[in-house]
């Protein structure tokens, strides 16, 4: 969910910016990027996937952060994953806590107006973090997750898409499965 | 560049049907994908890479074929990516060799119509073919190409995107310059 807007800024200015706004705001850049709200399917997928981590992992060893969570993976770029979870400690980029500089696994729900950043410019941005294990991005519109891990020449992909499957988090010592991720949604033809 | 018609059908009839039609026609689950003209940038990759393909390869070990020939991907799916590549014997899908089988590689270039059909639909149905190597996405309006590679069960992603890029087809025992896939197209950003 995301509208790319014409605004651009430097990065000391949307740092600044972003503070007063209601709504979150990504930044590439110098470019804007306004997030907006999502569907009932994009929140319950969301709601699916963050109880069941919340449940299954331990804290403090993980921490697990929502779509509230800024995550600066370049001197400039700032961005608002959908999910995303540390292992040990957060590292922020100041006291002020606003930025996280350390997450293991990333989450995105693809919905149509984001699938295009979600698989392109972000799945480009998230390897170039190194403390980014695994990047998950899971669709909206039918049950398939595609889970990228990191590996030392690129991203190793799996893609899921039986009802039955399960989705193997190493990083995260668990898995996840499809049917969880999907609970509650039915979709038009599966 | 692709339209989802609501025309739906068995294999069968869109074999027979599909011959007697002006446009290209893929078939997917039932479902009729009208294929449309593209456009000139959308051309001009295709060309370059195609050009290439031609000039890079033992025409004596491979066999390039464009978007006119179509690729059965599954028993009920049918499509006609941009390129094709087999290595050695092609293996048809009857004699009237209208249906390929056995590609080693398929190439992919995006537009923003076929977007989600190529980074989410065709990367399912390509992973799932067993003689798939490699497939390659190239977008069509900034310099930047995706590989999925095959490494024995496994399938890794490498990102291409700076002028200098060389993206490697051991596959194809040759290798393609990113400057040369878009060659003479003014991107509005690099």
């Amino acid at each position: 969910m995301a509208i790319q807007t014409e605004r651009t800024m430097t990065v000391a200015e949307y740092l600044v910016w972003e503070e007063g706004q209601e709504l979150k705001h990504e930044y590439i850049d110098g470019e804007i990027i306004e997030m907006s709200g999502g569907t009932g399917e994009h929140s319950m997928i969301i709601g699916n996937i963050l109880g069941f981590l919340w449940n299954r992992l331990s804290f403090p060893q993980y921490t697990v952060h929502t779509s509230n969570m800024r995550i600066k993976f370049s001197p400039t770029r700032y961005v608002y994953p959908d999910l995303s979870v540390v292992r040990g400690e957060s590292v922020y980029d100041d006291a002020s806590r606003v930025n996280l500089l350390n997450p293991a696994f990333v989450v995105e729900v693809a919905s149509p107006s984001s699938a295009m950043r979600d698989r392109m410019e972000k799945l480009d941005n998230y390897f170039d973090v190194p403390s980014i294990e695994a990047y998950l991005i899971v669709d909206q519109e039918r049950p398939r997750g595609d889970l990228y891990t990191r590996e030392q020449e690129g991203w190793h992909l799996q893609i899921f898409n039986n009802a039955e499957d399960v989705i193997p988090l190493p990083v995260l010592d668990c898995e996840l499965s499809l049917a969880q991720v999907y609970r509650g949604i039915e979709f038009a033809d599966a | 560049m692709a339209i989802q018609t609501e025309r739906t059908m068995t294999v069968a009839e869109y074999l027979v049907w599909e011959e007697g039609q002006e446009l290209r026609h893929e078939y997917i689950d039932g479902v009729i994908i009208e294929m449309t003209g593209g456009t000139l940038k959308h051309t001009r990759i295709k060309f370059n890479i195609g050009g290439m393909l031609f000039t890079l390869l033992e025409l004596s070990r491979f066999i390039v074929c464009n978007s006119d020939m179509r690729v059965r991907v599954s028993p009920t799916r049918y499509v006609y990516p941009d390129f094709s590549v087999v290595s050695g014997q092609a293996r048809l899908e009857d004699e009237k060799e209208l249906t390929l089988l056995n590609p080693v590689f398929v190439v992919e270039v995006t537009s923003p119509s076929s977007e989600t059909r190529d980074r989410v639909d065709k990367l399912g149905y390509y992973l799932e073919v067993p003689s798939i190597q490699a497939y390659l996405i190239v977008e069509q309006d900034r310099p930047r190409a995706h590989l999925h590679t095959r490494a024995e069960d496994r399938w890794m992603l490498q990102i291409y995107d700076s002028a200098d890029d060389v993206i490697p087809l051991p596959v194809l025992d040759c290798e393609l310059p990113l400057a040369q896939v878009y060659r003479g197209i003014e991107l509005a950003e690099a």
